[in-house]
C-alpha cells in the first residue's frame, strides 16, 4: 500500500436530511502499458524526425510544426506526465536507493534525449519537449540577454539539477515535478503560485527566447553536456562561413559563438598566468562546495518526511512548539518508539550530508570550470552554434545566405565582411592566427 | 506576395493580434479576479460558516440554526462550483484567444521581417566583448557568492535530534541494581516511596540552638517543599524562584555545596512563572537519582537531567502542569524510564496522563492516558508478588501500570475529591488515601477493598507503615495509628502542630516532623510511646529523610544533617 497524503477537496454536506449521496471514492485507473510504449514510440520517432528536420531538412518550419504537436501529445495531451525532465529524478532515485525501481517507459524517456543530444545535439529541446515547444511559440520579439547575464544565470540550472538530484536520490522528493511551471498549464489545474510563475515565464518568453529552456532547466544542462560533444550536430552555414555577420543576432537562445578573426592579439603569458589562478581557484571552490554542502545538507533533510517529522516530534517534546501537526498527530497515534523515528532521521541526515557535499562539488565544479572557461579565449575561424546551448530551432539557418542560395532564395545584398572592423595591418596577423 | 495584399495581410493580422491580446488581458483579469473572489469566500474556509458550526456545539438541537447552517452551505456550494466550472471554461477560452493572439503575432512579425543589416549593426568591438566577458566572470563570481551564502545559510540552528544512545562509560549498566538502590535513598520517600528506612538508626534528640547532634547545617539559596534525596555521599534538593529553577548537590560528609545547576532549556526557552497555592511552592516535585544522573522536575514544565559533576545532560518542557495548587508529584524511576505522571483538569477533561522518558535522552519511551482527575501524588514503583508495578493515584482511580511497558495491570475505583497524598504498598495491602474522606485498604489487583477508614483523614501528608501498623498524621496534628491489615484504629494521639511532611521509618522509630520544624520520635507500636524530640528551628514541609545513622532535614531556608556525634 502507498501511503498517501490526501484530504477532500470540499467538506462533504454536513446534513443527511437533503438525501445527497456522497459519491464513492475512485482512484484514477493505471495507463495502459502499451499506451506508455505508445508514448516512447512517439518520443522516438519525434526525437527521429526532429533530428532528420534539423540536420538534414533544416527546416524551420516543419521543426516548428512537430514543436505544436510535441506541445499538444506530451504537453496538452499526456498533462506533461511522464516528461524527460522529470524522470532524471526516478532515476536518480534509482541509484541512490536500490530498492526503488525505475520504469522502463521512465528511463526510456530519461535516457533517448540524451542519447540523441550524444549523436545530433538538442533535438530534443528542438522540436520534442512541450515545454521548449510552449515557449517557443510565445517568442514574438525576441531581445538578446547580455552576454554576461546569460552566463550568469545559465548557472542557475546547474545548481537546480544539483539539489534536484540531491532530493530525488535520498528520498525528499521530485522539486522539479513539484515546481514545474509549465505543467499546471497543461492541466488547467495547480497551486496558484506556480500559475503565476508559469505565466510570468510565458510573459517574459515573449521577449526572452525559453526563459525557462535557458536558465532552469535542469535536464537542459544534461543534454548540453551530452551536445558538447555529439557526432553530428547544427552548422548555421551549409557551405563555407563568409564571416558576413548576418547570423549574429539571429539565435533567441545566444547560442552562436563569433568569429574570433577580428579579436585583439592577448597577452599569452597573461592568458596562463590566470589559467594557474583560476585552477587554483577550482581546487578551492571544489573543497568550499565539500564542506558547505555538508553543512547544508542537514537541513536540505528537512524536506524529507521522516526528518520532518522526527524534527516536529522533538519539537513538540521539548515544548517548543504549542500544538502537533496532522502528521505528528499520527505518528503519535501508531505508538512506534519515538527512539526509531530519531534513528532513521539521523541515518537520512547523514545521507543527506553525503549528497549534499556531492551536490557541492558539482557546484564548485561548475562555477571553477565557468570561470576558466570564460577566462580561455577559443579562436574560431568561423560563425558557429554553441554545441552545449544550441537547442537546434533551425532559426539561424535561414540568416545564412549560403543557405539561402541552397535552397534558391533571394540573398540579400553585398553582405560585409566581419573582417572590416579589423585594422588593416592586422588582417593578415588574424588571418593567419584562424588557419593555425 | 504584392505589396498592396502584404499591406492587408500585415493590417488584419495585427487588428486581429490587438484584439487578441486585448481578449486575453480582459479575461485573464477576471479569471483572477474570480481565482482571489474564489479564495477569500469558498466553501472550505468560510469564517461565517465555521462560526455558525461552533455556535451549533453549544446549542445541538437548534433547528433554526441548523436551518441557517444549510441555506448557506448550499450557498456556499453553488457559489464554490459556479466558480470552479466559470473558471474551466474561461481557461479554455482563454487559450484560445491565446492561441489566436499568438497566431496573429507571429504573422506580424512575418509580414514586418527585413533581412537583417549589419551595416546597421556597426564594426565589432573587441574592448566591448572582453568587458562583457569580465563582467561575466563577475555574475558569476556573484552568484558562486550567493550560493555559499545560502548553503551556509542553511547550515544555521538545524533542529538538533537526540543522538542515539550512548554507551555507558566503562560499560556500566544504564540503571542501578535493586541493591544499590536499597543502599540509598534515591527517591521521594526513599526506595520503594514507602518512607521506611529499616537499617537506619538516627538520633533521639538534638537541637539546632545547642548543636546537639547536629553534624552540618547548610544554607538553600532558593526555597522549595521538594525533599532531599541521597546517592553515596552526595545529597542533592531542588529549589526554584521566578527567575530560576536549580538542583543542588552538597557533600553528605560536610555538607558543603558543591555545584548549582540551573535548567535551561533548549533554544534558552523561558517558562511562565506557573501559579501555585500559598502552601505549596515552585520547587515542591522531589528530585530522583539513578546513581548515575539526577533528574528533576517543576512546576513549571520544565524537566532536566544533570549528571552528577552538574552538567545537564538533557531537558525539556513537558508542559503544561498548571492545576489549582501547583503541580507537586515527584519522579520515579523504573531501569531506564523516568515516570512522570501528568494529572489535569477534570477527569473527563482527558489531559492527564503518564509519561515515561529515556533517562539517558530525554525522549519519550511511551505515555499513557489517564482518565482521571488533577492530582498530587507521587507515583511509585514497588514489587508485587514479584512482579513490579507502578502505582499511582488520582481520583477516582487507583490505577497500576506495568512499568516496564507502560500497560495497565489494573485499577480500583475508589478514590474522590484532590488527591495529594502518595500510596503505600506493605505487606500485600496498597494503602491509598482520598483526602478530607478516607483512608482505604485495598489488594492489588482487585477492585474491591479490604478496608476503609474515616479517622484522622490528612489532604497532604501520606502514610507509613511498619508492616503490621499504618501511621498517619494529618494536617490538623492528628496522628492515628491503624492495624494495617483490618484498618482498625489501634490509638491515637493529638498533637497541636499542623503536619504537611510526611512521616519516615527509621528502624523502629516513628518519625514525625511538623510544620513548625518539630520532629517527635515514637516507638513503633500499639500504644503511643514517644521516644525523643529534635529541632530545628525553622518551617519545615519537606519530609524528613533517614539514611544510616543521618537524618536529613530540610527547612525553610537550610538543609540539617542530625547524626549522633561519636
Amino acid at each position: 500500500m502507498i501511503p498517501v497524503l490526501a484530504v477532500q477537496r470540499f467538506p462533504p454536506p454536513q446534513f443527511t436530511e437533503t438525501g445527497h449521496l456522497l459519491p464513492p471514492l475512485t482512484g484514477p485507473l493505471a495507463r495502459a502499458l502499451t499506451l506508455e510504449y505508445l508514448d516512447v514510440a512517439v518520443l522516438l520517432a519525434a526525437l527521429a524526425l526532429a533530428a532528420w528536420l534539423a540536420l538534414r531538412q533544416r527546416s524551420r518550419n516543419w521543426l516548428a510544426t512537430l514543436g505544436i504537436f510535441s506541445l499538444l501529445y506530451f504537453g496538452f495531451w499526456r498533462k506533461g506526465c511522464v516528461c524527460s525532465i522529470g524522470s532524471i529524478q526516478n532515476i536518480a532515485q534509482a541509484l541512490g536507493d536500490p530498492s526503488a525501481g525505475v520504469p522502463l517507459t521512465v528511463l526510456a524517456f530519461g535516457l533517448l534525449p540524451l542519447v540523441f543530444a550524444l549523436l545530433f545535439g538538442r533535438v530534443f529541446c528542438a522540436a520534442v519537449c512541450p515545454h521548449g515547444a510552449l515557449q517557443d511559440l510565445m517568442l514574438i520579439k525576441p531581445v538578446a540577454v547580455p552576454p554576461w547575464l546569460e552566463h550568469g544565470l545559465r548557472l542557475l540550472a546547474h545548481t537546480y539539477l544539483g539539489l534536484a538530484m540531491v532530493f530525488a536520490a535520498t528520498g525528499g522528493g521530485y522539486i522539479i515535478c513539484q515546481y514545474d511551471p509549465f505543467v499546471p498549464i497543461f492541466r488547467f489545474s495547480g497551486a496558484m503560485t506556480l500559475v503565476v510563475a508559469g505565466v510570468a515565464l510565458l510573459v517574459v518568453g515573449l521577449f526572452i527566447g525559453r526563459p525557462y529552456c535557458r536558465f532552469l532547466c535542469p535536464y537542459g544542462v544534461l543534454l548540453g553536456l551530452a551536445a558538447r560533444v555529439s557526432r553530428w550536430r547544427v552548422r548555421i552555414t551549409p557551405d563555407t562561413c563568409t564571416q558576413c555577420r548576418l547570423c549574429e543576432q539571429s539565435c533567441p537562445v545566444g547560442a552562436i559563438n563569433p568569429s574570433t578573426l577580428d579579436a585583439p592579439i592577448r597577452d599569452a603569458a597573461a592568458d596562463k598566468r590566470r589559467l594557474v589562478w583560476l585552477i587554483a581557484l577550482l581546487l578551492v571552490l571544489l573543497a568550499a562546495g565539500l564542506g558547505l554542502g555538508g553543512l547544508a545538507g542537514t537541513n536540505l533533510a528537512r524536506r524529507h518526511r521522516i526528518v520532518n517529522l522526527a524534527e516536529r516530534v522533538h519539537q513538540e517534546d521539548l515544548g517548543l512548539v504549542a500544538d502537533t501537526t496532522d502528521a505528528s498527530a499520527a505518528w503519535r497515534a501508531t505508538g512506534a518508539p519515538v527512539a526509531d523515528l530519531y534513528t532513521a532521521a539521523q541515518d537520512l541526515r547523514r545521507r543527506y550530508v553525503l549528497a549534499g557535499r556531492l551536490c557541492g562539488l558539482w557546484i564548485g565544479l561548475v562555477i571553477g570550470l565557468k570561470l576558466i572557461t570564460l577566462a580561455i579565449r577559443r579562436r574560431r575561424k568561423d560563425y558557429e552554434a554553441d554545441q552545449a546551448r544550441c537547442i537546434a530551432c533551425a532559426r539561424c539557418y535561414l540568416y545564412c545566405p549560403q543557405e539561402l542560395r541552397r535552397l534558391g532564395l533571394p540573398v540579400p545584398e553585398a553582405p560585409p565582411s566581419a573582417l572590416e572592423g579589423v585594422v588593416a595591418s592586422d588582417r593578415p596577423q588574424a588571418e593567419a592566427q584562424s588557419r593555425s | 506576395m504584392n505589396p498592396s495584399s502584404r499591406q492587408v495581410g500585415h493590417e488584419l493580422a495585427l487588428a486581429v493580434a490587438l484584439a487578441a491580446a486585448l481578449f486575453v488581458l480582459l479575461l485573464g483579469g477576471l479569471l483572477a479576479w474570480n481565482e482571489v473572489q474564489g479564495k477569500v469566500s469558498t466553501l472550505v474556509n468560510s469564517g461565517e460558516l465555521t462560526r455558525l458550526h461552533e455556535e451549533l456545539r453549544t446549542r445541538p438541537k437548534d433547528e433554526a440554526l441548523k436551518e441557517k447552517i444549510r441555506h448557506l452551505d448550499l450557498q456556499l456550494r453553488t457559489s464554490t462550483f459556479y466558480r470552479l466550472q466559470l473558471s474551466r471554461k474561461g481557461v479554455r477560452a482563454l487559450l484560445l484567444g491565446l492561441a489566436a493572439f499568438l497566431v496573429s503575432a507571429h504573422a506580424v512579425r512575418r509580414y514586418r521581417r527585413q533581412p537583417p543589416d549589419p551595416t546597421t549593426w556597426g564594426a565589432r568591438q573587441p574592448e566591448r566583448e572582453a568587458r562583457q566577458w569580465r563582467l561575466a566572470r563577475y555574475a558569476v563570481a556573484a552568484l558562486c557568492l550567493a550560493t555559499a551564502s545560502a548553503a551556509w545559510l542553511l547550515s544555521l540552528q538545524p533542529v538538533r535530534l537526540p543522538e542515539r544512545a550512548a554507551a555507558p562509560p566503562g560499560g556500566a549498566p544504564d540503571f542501578p541494581s535493586r541493591e544499590e538502590v536499597l543502599r540509598n535513598w534515591p527517591a521521594f520517600r526513599g526506595p520503594n516511596g514507602s518512607g521506611v528506612a529499616p537499617a537506619a538508626s538516627v538520633p533521639l534528640a538534638w537541637d539546632v540552638k545547642t548543636g546537639l547532634n547536629i553534624r552540618w547545617t547548610t544554607a538553600i539559596p532558593l526555597h522549595g517543599f521538594s525533599s532531599p534525596i541521597i546517592w553515596s555521599n552526595s545529597v542533592f534538593l531542588t529549589g526554584a524562584n521566578s527567575a530560576s529553577s536549580v538542583v543542588y548537590r552538597l557533600d553528605a560528609d560536610s555538607g558543603a555545596l558543591l555545584w548549582t545547576a540551573a535548567v535551561k532549556l533548549p533554544g534558552g526557552v523561558r517558562l511562565p512563572t506557573p501559579k501555585v497555592a500559598e502552601n505549596n511552592s515552585l520547587a515542591a516535585p522531589t528530585p530522583v537519582t539513578d546513581g548515575r544522573r539526577v533528574y528533576a522536575i517543576f512546576p513549571n514544565g520544565a524537566i532536566a537531567a544533570f549528571d552528577f559533576s552538574g552538567r545537564q545532560v538533557w531537558a525539556c518542557n513537558i508542559g503544561p502542569l498548571d492545576n489549582s495548587y501547583g503541580y507537586a508529584a515527584s519522579l520515579s524511576i523504573f531501569t531506564v524510564a523516568l515516570m512522570v505522571q501528568i494529572d489535569r483538569g477534570a477527569a473527563e477533561d482527558g489531559l492527564s496522563k503518564m509519561l515515561a522518558l529515556d533517562t539517558r535522552t530525554g525522549r519519550i519511551l511511551g505515555q499513557a492516558r489517564r482518565e482521571v482527575a488533577a492530582s498530587w501524588a507521587s507515583p511509585i514503583v514497588v514489587e508485587i508478588n514479584g512482579q513490579p508495578q507502578l502505582l499511582t493515584c488520582a481520583a477516582p482511580f487507583v490505577i497500576a501500570y506495568d512499568p516496564a511497558n507502560g500497560k495497565e495491570l489494573w485499577r480500583n475505583k475508589c478514590l474522590e475529591s484532590d488527591v495529594a497524598p502518595s500510596p503505600i504498598y506493605a505487606s500485600n495491602i496498597v494503602v491509598v488515601v482520598a483526602p478530607n474522606n478516607a483512608i482505604i485498604g485495598l489488594h492489588p489487583g482487585e477492585t474491591g477493598i479490604v478496608w476503609k477508614a474515616e479517622d484522622g483523614v490528612p489532604d497532604a501528608t501520606s502514610p507509613v507503615s511498619d508492616g503490621t501498623r499504618l501511621y498517619i498524621v494529618n494536617s490538623e496534628g492528628l496522628l492515628t495509628c491503624y492495624n494495617l491489615q483490618t484498618g482498625k484504629v489501634l490509638w491515637t494521639h493529638e498533637f497541636e502542630t499542623p503536619f504537611y511532611a510526611s512521616p519516615a521509618i527509621a528502624g523502629n522509630v516513628l518519625i514525625l516532623l511538623n510544620f513548625k520544624g518539630v520532629a517527635h520520635l515514637l516507638a513503633l507500636g500499639d500504644k503511643y510511646s514517644p521516644l525523643g524530640q529534635g529541632t530545628v528551628g525553622e518551617v519545615c514541609g519537606a519530609s524528613p529523610v533517614p539514611l544510616g545513622t543521618r537524618l536529613y532535614i530540610r527547612g525553610q531556608q537550610h538543609l540539617f544533617c542530625i547524626e549522633s556525634k561519636p
